[in-house]
C-alpha cells in the first residue's frame, strides 16, 4: 500500500505556495474579510434590534460562498498545476515515490493551507461577529440567533468551512489534473455552476459543494438550537 | 528533517562514475505511441546497451516521446518497453534503475541548487544522503558556492547541470537526457560530455537525445536516428555519416562565367546534374558532396572561371534526414 503522506513532497510544494506573490493573493480575501468584520463590528449595534443580521451574510455569503472556494481555488490549483504546466512535477515523479502518494499529499497540503488561509479566518470571523449577540433575528430572517457571551455557536460555519476546505481541496486538485485551464474551469465552477445556476435550478444543488456545506452549517445550527435552551435555530443567509 | 536541513559541509574525498553494478539494457519492442491521431513513435525496435547512445532527429520527429515511453511516463499505444527487464509503465520502482534528466530547464527554482539534489535523494530513500549529494554535485561541478544559491539564479547550463546532478544522485544504471545540451556554453558542453562518456564507459546506459548531428558525433558511437516518429537508421555513427557526406547535394553556385563552369561540371562524374538559372548562377546536383566539394575549385582554375558563391540549398536536418530513411 502506498503511503499517504511525504514529508519531502509537502515541504516542496509548501515552498512553493508561500514562498512566491501567490501567498500575498491568498492572505488578502481573508485579510479583507476580517477588516469587514471587525469594521462592522466597530461601526454597528449588533444588539440594537436596527443591524440588519449582518453576521450572517458576512459569513455565510462572504465567507463560506465566496473566501472559502476562492482560496481553495488559488490553493489547489497552484499544488500540482503549475507543477504540471511548467514540467517541474517530472522531478517528483522520476522517483520511486508512487503518483498516489504524490497526489495524496499535494492534497493534505492544499486542506491545511485552506484550512489556515480561509478556514481560520471565517473562525475569527465568526467569533467577532456573533459574540455577545442576543437573540436578534433580523428584518431579511438571514441572521444567526446566537447565545449571548458564548462564541460556541459559530461551531456549524467552522465544521462546514473545515469540510469544505477539505473537499474542495480535492475537487480542484482533480480538475488541475485533468484539465490544463485549470484555473478557467475551476473559476467557472464557482461563478457560474454554484453562484448562478445551482441557485436557479434548485436539483442542481445536488452537484454543489457550497451547497453541502451551507446545507451541513444549517443542520449543525439546527442541532445544536435543539439541544441548548436559548438557541435560536436561524439559517445562513444565501 | 526538512529540505533545510541540509548541512554546509561536504565529504573531502568524493568518487566519481563508480562502475554499475550490472548492465542495464532498454529494449523497446515493436513500439507504437499516438496522440490521438497523430503517431508520435511509429513501430520501433530497437535494444540500446551500455555506453552512450544518441538518438538523432530533427524536431518533432519522436524522440522525447521515445524517452518518456522509456522513463514510463508514457505507455506504449502497442508493444513494450522494458528497462533493466521491468516494465517501464506504472511502475515507480523503475526509478531506481532510471535517471531522467527531462528538456525543459524548469526546476524548483525556490530551492537551492543542493536542497533541490537533496530532495530528490530523500524521495529515493538513500541511506547516506550527504554523501550521495556531494557526489553528484562534484560530478557535475556543482560543488562549488553555486550549490547554496537559489536556482533561480542559475544560468541556463548550471540549470541543466543542477538536473543531471538531480537525476545521478541515486546513481542509476541507466541514464536519460532529453537534449541535455541545450544552453550550455562549450566549455560545459565538454564538459557534460566528457562526464558522459566516463559514465558510458562504466558502464552506465546512458541516451541522450539531440537535433545536432556534431553533438552526436562527438558524444557517442552509436546512434539512433529517428525521423516521423520511425527508426530512419540504427548503430555505429561513422557508418551513418558516411552516408549522410555521401548522398546528393544541391548547390547554388555563382561564377565570372557559367556557361563555361557548367559545362566543365557536366563531364565530371560526381555531378548529375547542371542547370543554368534564369537570373544568373547555376544549380549543380552532385552525387558525392565530398569528391564534388574538392573538385569545384581545381575545375574552375583549369578554365580560368573566377568562383564569386557557393552555397548548398538542402543543407537542412529535414534533408539529410530523409535521404537516410530513403537509404
Amino acid at each position: 500500500m502506498a503511503t499517504v503522506f511525504n514529508p519531502t513532497i509537502a515541504a516542496i510544494t509548501l515552498r512553493g505556495l508561500l514562498g512566491r506573490r501567490r501567498s500575498l493573493l491568498i492572505a488578502l480575501p481573508p485579510a479583507l474579510l476580517l477588516a469587514l468584520t471587525i469594521g462592522l463590528r466597530v461601526t454597528t449595534d449588533i444588539n440594537s434590534g436596527r443591524d440588519f443580521g449582518w453576521p450572517g451574510v458576512v459569513l455565510g455569503q462572504i465567507g463560506l460562498v465566496t473566501l472559502l472556494p476562492l482560496t481553495a481555488m488559488i490553493i489547489g490549483t497552484s499544488v500540482l498545476g503549475t507543477e504540471v504546466d511548467d514540467s517541474s512535477i517530472l522531478h517528483l515523479l522520476a522517483t520511486p515515490v508512487s503518483r498516489a502518494t504524490v497526489l495524496t499529499t499535494k492534497w493534505i497540503v492544499a486542506s491545511a493551507a485552506t484550512l489556515v488561509f480561509a478556514v481560520v479566518p471565517i473562525t475569527v470571523a465568526a467569533f467577532i461577529g456573533t459574540s455577545g449577540y442576543v437573540d436578534n433575528p433580523g428584518p431579511f430572517d438571514m441572521t444567526f440567533t446566537p447565545v449571548k457571551g458564548d462564541a460556541s455557536e459559530a461551531i456549524g460555519v467552522i465544521v462546514a468551512a473545515a469540510v469544505g476546505a477539505v473537499v474542495y481541496s480535492a475537487f480542484f486538485l482533480f480538475l488541475s489534473v485533468v484539465t490544463k485551464r485549470s484555473v478557467a474551469v475551476t473559476l467557472i465552477y464557482i461563478l457560474v455552476w454554484e453562484s448562478l445556476l445551482t441557485r436557479q435550478v434548485s436539483g442542481l444543488r445536488l452537484l454543489s459543494i457550497g451547497q453541502y456545506e451551507l446545507g451541513l452549517a444549517d443542520g449543525l445550527w439546527d442541532s445544536a438550537a435543539a439541544v441548548v435552551p436559548g438557541f435560536g435555530g436561524g439559517h445562513l443567509s444565501f | 528533517m526538512t529540505i533545510d536541513d541540509i548541512p554546509a559541509q561536504r565529504p573531502t574525498a568524493v568518487p566519481t562514475a563508480a562502475p554499475v553494478a550490472g548492465p542495464a539494457e532498454v529494449v523497446l519492442d515493436n513500439v507504437t505511441h499516438w496522440y490521438g491521431n497523430v503517431v508520435a513513435v511509429n513501430d520501433i525496435t530497437m535494444t540500446i546497451g551500455p555506453g552512450v547512445t544518441g538518438l538523432l532527429g530533427p524536431n518533432g520527429a519522436g524522440k522525447s516521446t521515445l524517452l518518456h515511453l522509456v522513463s514510463g511516463f508514457l505507455a506504449p499505444s502497442r508493444g513494450t518497453v522494458t528497462v533493466a527487464g521491468q516494465t517501464a509503465w506504472h511502475n515507480p520502482g523503475i526509478y531506481k534503475v532510471i535517471g531522467l534528466v527531462p528538456e525543459r530547464d524548469s526546476v524548483y527554482a525556490f530551492l537551492t541548487g543542493r536542497q533541490f539534489v537533496t530532495a530528490t535523494a530523500k524521495l529515493h530513500k538513500l541511506p547516506d544522503i550527504d554523501t550521495a549529494v556531494a557526489r553528484a554535485m562534484h560530478m557535475v561541478e556543482m560543488d562549488t558556492e553555486a550549490a547554496d544559491r537559489r536556482i533561480d539564479t542559475y544560468s541556463k547550463g548550471m540549470r541543466q547541470r543542477i538536473k543531471v546532478a538531480a537525476a545521478l544522485v541515486h546513481e542509476p544504471r541507466v541514464l536519460l537526457l532529453d537534449e541535455p545540451f541545450n544552453g550550455m556554453d562549450p566549455r560545459q558542453r565538454l564538459h557534460m560530455m566528457d562526464l558522459l562518456h566516463r559514465l558510458g564507459d562504466s558502464g552506465h546506459t546512458i541516451v541522450f537525445s539531440s537535433h545536432i548531428l556534431e553533438e552526436v558525433e562527438r558524444l557517442s558511437g552509436t546512434v539512433q536516428v529517428i525521423v516521423a516518429g520511425r527508426l530512419a537508421a540504427s548503430g555505429d555513427y561513422r557508418r551513418i555519416r558516411r552516408l549522410m557526406t555521401s548522398r546528393p547535394h544541391v548547390f547554388q553556385v555563382a561564377s565570372s562565367d557559367d556557361r563555361t563552369l557548367a559545362a566543365a561540371l557536366i563531364g565530371r562524374p560526381s555531378v548529375n546534374g547542371v542547370e543554368l538559372n534564369p537570373g544568373g548562377g547555376l544549380e549543380v546536383r552532385a552525387g558525392d558532396y565530398g569528391t564534388f566539394s574538392r573538385e569545384l575549385a581545381a575545375v574552375a582554375r583549369e578554365r580560368g572561371v573566377r568562383l564569386r558563391t557557393v552555397l548548398p540549398a538542402d543543407e537542412s536536418l529535414e534533408s539529410v534526414f530523409t535521404y537516410l530513411v530513403a537509404s
